[in-house]
């Protein structure tokens, strides 16, 4: 794919969309709301528009699952979760900040302990978990969830 | 067990002696739980909603203090001895990382992080860069 020259209308929703290289006809093109940027795509001869928040979004889940299988594969063994979080890996996790919590909170019901340590760091805040429950990785992973949608975290 | 396994790239010394898988994978329960005999929770000192029944720190009196509350006793080996089980607390450079417990026949059992539990006949299978190598035996009386 490669990148046209746009021209937005008066109105938001429409965009003119010239070519760079003149050869082709001048297209319009309607969306609302008017996307961040349109790609034109060579082989289909469509034209999409594209909102940067969905780029980012998708960058962020895309390293969030690269991290989160290398950190897998080099901490499987290791019990205590502070010998876990001490990787390159989750640090890199931790360094998204708020832009990992939705994706933590999409895997934490699976992957449980996983998280806790990365919740803290990144929230920078605790759940309350009963005496009688302390350790239990289901419960605290109930807890973070409800926080969680508490937070705007969790749908 | 495979030359491909990665427990064995972990844990080399098990190539010598072999190990038996004997649980699926969970994160249920970790070995510091598991080597106290319990599988509904975790034990941690360093997370704070994890449980423990000591000070809170990845030290070797802590830990002697943590498996105290369940009746052991600071011991010179992890040889089998009637009417004992014991426990071997691992460490790197002072700093404890896991625990096995010793089994009736002498073996021992390990968790292994998230992953599977094992029966590895010597508490020397997992001494690795993983581990360290164990500091602490501890023993309690079998109660009949």
């Amino acid at each position: 794919m490669s990148a046209i020259d746009v021209t937005s209308s008066t109105r938001l929703a429409d965009a003119r969309i010239t070519f760079a290289d003149s050869g082709r006809q001048e297209q319009v093109v309607t969306a609302s709301p008017l996307p961040d940027r349109w790609v034109y795509d060579l082989q289909t001869n469509t034209v999409t528009g594209v909102f940067n928040a969905d780029e980012s979004s998708a960058g962020v889940e895309q390293a969030f699952a690269e991290l989160s299988e290398q950190w897998r594969s080099e901490t499987a063994y290791m019990s205590l979760a502070s010998e876990q979080a001490n990787s390159f890996a989750y640090h890199q996790i931790i360094g998204m900040g708020k832009d990992a919590l939705p994706l933590i909170f999409r895997e934490l019901r699976d992957t449980t302990s996983d998280w806790f340590w990365a919740l803290r760091a990144i929230t920078r805040t605790n759940v309350n978990v009963k005496a009688e429950d302390k350790g239990n990785v289901h419960k605290i992973a109930e807890a973070w969830l409800e926080w969680g949608k508490r937070s705007g975290y969790v749908r | 067990m495979s030359a491909s396994d990665p427990l064995l790239i972990h844990f080399p010394k098990l190539r010598d002696t072999g190990y038996d898988e004997t649980s699926k994978a969970t994160r249920d329960y970790n070995c510091l739980a598991w080597a106290a005999g319990e599988t509904h929770r975790r034990w941690d000192p360093n997370e704070p909603n994890d449980y423990w029944p000591a000070v809170r720190a990845q030290t070797i009196p802590a830990f002697i203090a943590a498996y105290a509350t369940r009746r052991y006793t600071l011991c010179d080996d992890g040889g089998l001895e009637e009417g004992y089980e014991k426990i071997a607390i691992y460490a790197i450079a002072k700093k404890p990382v896991h625990a096995a417990r010793q089994l009736s026949d002498g073996k021992w059992t390990s968790k292994l992080g998230r992953d599977i539990d094992i029966k590895h006949p010597t508490v020397e299978g997992l001494k690795s860069a993983v581990y360290g190598e164990v500091e602490v035996y501890m023993k309690r009386a079998i109660i009949p």
